[in-house]
């Protein structure tokens, strides 16, 4: 017999490493209902996804180096961050300075980190199974010292919204109106995909960098269809994101299914049923109306 | 104080090859109502930006309020053109106003009291006092323009600067937008893009016909010119035929 929800329940009071996978996925939905906001109003989920899908080459960089070259102090993780930041840079000036080939550079980026990638993969001895979960996620394989790292980089992403959520916001909405106000315009973008880019980094571990887009979006679209502002966006945003990353922890444990997997299946499927819920209520009212 | 509010001296900007503006002159005097008039791509937009400092001018020299656009940018009132938001975009009626309130105080965190109580003033002031939580996106085209001009004023800027408030908008909201701006103006310097010809005979004191080259008339002695207005307004050929043969910034109709 499978096991039941209560087995879970009990189960993460036993097991150190469902409490580990616990928080890490509570501290991804801090920074994903935070950011992810950002990233919907802003429609740069795009962006997004490449700067996701490079962090391959960083990850697989600081595998190799720490393998290899017996670097142990350097975590994939490190790699991830340098490796998420750069893209971040890289697309910010070139989408601010030639706008015209955003999509080319943007969609070269997402393709060669990802390259970048496979090709250090390749050359470090022993750990061809790496691969697998930086790309689905391994949230059960979440060690304290990567929990250490996504508080560090959650403190900094909650620091930076609440210090400049006005600026973010304005240039997110009207960018023409915060220029004039004397905002600058270009700092601010590229503090918004940089935070993007630990974002990433923090959803990493717990759906995979191919999933993160799903995570970054869903959990967001549903705040946007709610709330009538900026904070509650990011407030229901952040709480679905938890309800997501915990009850596909729980799914996967009880059915032994991959828990990054089980996290994205279970936000599309309720992004799907809000959504066409909400298609049919809306012909109701207008039906009820006419008849 | 400086004398004009505005001075543009033989100003000339173009996008590449296609010159927009050529030799503009022309100035401005504090708490003018100006209305600027013009064929579509005349270059209206374009005198706007570079007002506001948005773009450099190529030759000439601009000065607003007596200091390069860039720099007087945070006196003025910005209320933009057919406002393109984002309909989801989740935001409310005083998040929005509260814009105009950047670039004063602190750099870091969030707006404070007094620019909360700033932003509800000026709210009542444009009669939308009572939907300030409201989604901004539930607001009817003219509340949102009159939003927007709460907006600009929140910053208490010494000129304000609308491009086509009334566009799109229906007739009712069109007089509760031109009835603001009569009372604005008892307060401040106003320069508006426009098409509405009845607007710009009974409100605006001082009119720019612009169309590569701008013209100053007085709306004084609106009867004389009001043909020509009218097809500067529209934009006729005859009129672009015109403005080639003669410019300048002194007001003809003296």
């Amino acid at each position: 017999m499978n096991p039941t929800v209560t087995d879970f329940i009990g189960a993460v009071g036993r097991y150190p490493f469902l409490q580990y996978a616990l928080a890490a996925g509570l501290l991804a939905s801090v920074a994903c209902g935070m950011i992810g906001s950002y990233v919907a109003v802003r429609r740069i989920t795009y962006i997004a996804g490449g700067i996701a899908h490079c962090v391959l080459g960083g990850l697989g960089a600081a595998r190799y180096l720490s393998v290899v070259h017996g670097w142990t102090w350097l975590h994939p993780l490190h790699g991830a961050v340098v490796a998420a930041l750069a893209a971040a840079v890289i697309i910010g000036l070139v989408t601010l300075r030639w706008r015209q080939s955003e999509d080319t550079v943007i969609s070269a980026l997402w393709a060669v980190g990802m390259a970048v990638g496979v090709l250090f993969i390749w050359h470090t001895p022993g750990y061809g199974e790496n691969l697998m979960s930086y790309l689905f996620g391994n949230i059960l394989m979440v060690s304290p010292t990567e929990l250490w790292l996504l508080l560090a980089l959650d403190a900094v992403v909650v620091a930076c919204v609440l210090a400049f959520h006005r600026q973010l916001l304005a240039v997110c909405f009207d960018e023409e109106f915060a220029r004039l106000r004397g905002v600058n315009v270009e700092v601010f973008y590229l503090l918004l995909l940089c935070l993007t880019a630990l974002t990433v980094v923090v959803l990493v571990p717990v759906v995979g960098l191919v999933m993160v887009i799903a995570l970054l979006s869903l959990p967001v679209a549903l705040g946007v269809r709610l709330a009538k502002s900026l904070w509650g966006v990011m407030l229901i945003g952040g709480l679905l994101s938890a309800v997501f990353t915990t009850a596909g922890l729980g799914i996967s444990y009880t059915a032994d299914l991959p828990a990054g997997a089980v996290t994205i299946v279970l936000a599309g499927a309720v992004y799907l049923l809000v959504t066409a819920g909400a298609g049919i209520g809306s012909r109701l009212r207008r039906a009820n109306r006419r008849g | 104080m400086s004398e004009c509010a505005v001075e543009f001296s033989s100003v000339s900007f173009g996008y590449g090859d296609a010159p927009v503006l050529i030799d503009v002159d022309f100035s401005i005097r504090h708490h003018d109502f100006v209305g600027i008039v013009g064929p579509n791509g005349g270059g209206k937009t374009t005198l706007l930006k570079l007002l506001l400092g948005l773009i450099e001018p190529q030759a000439g020299s601009i000065s607003v309020l007596g200091l390069p656009p860039s720099r007087a940018r945070r006196r003025l009132g910005y209320v933009p053109q057919q406002f393109v938001y984002d309909v989801s975009f989740p935001i409310s009626v005083l998040d929005v106003v509260l814009m105009g309130r950047l670039g004063v105080g602190n750099l870091v965190g969030s707006y404070r009291p007094a620019d909360v109580e700033d932003a509800r003033i000026h709210l009542e002031q444009v009669g939308l006092g009572e939907l300030m939580h409201r989604h901004f996106s539930a607001m009817s085209g003219g509340q949102r323009q009159r939003a927007l001009i709460a907006r600009a004023l929140v910053g208490h800027p010494e000129m304000l600067i609308l491009d086509e408030p009334t566009a799109n908008l229906d007739a009712q909201a069109e007089t509760e937008v031109h009835s603001l701006l009569d009372q604005l103006h008892r307060t401040l310097t106003i320069i508006m893009v426009t098409h509405d010809f009845s607007f710009v005979s009974r409100s605006v004191e001082t009119v720019l016909c612009v169309n590569r080259h701008v013209r100053r008339h007085p709306t004084t002695n609106l009867e004389e010119m009001s043909g020509e207005l009218l097809s500067s307004i529209y934009g006729t050929q005859l009129r672009a035929v015109r403005h080639d043969q003669s410019c300048g910034g002194e007001p003809h109709g003296d």
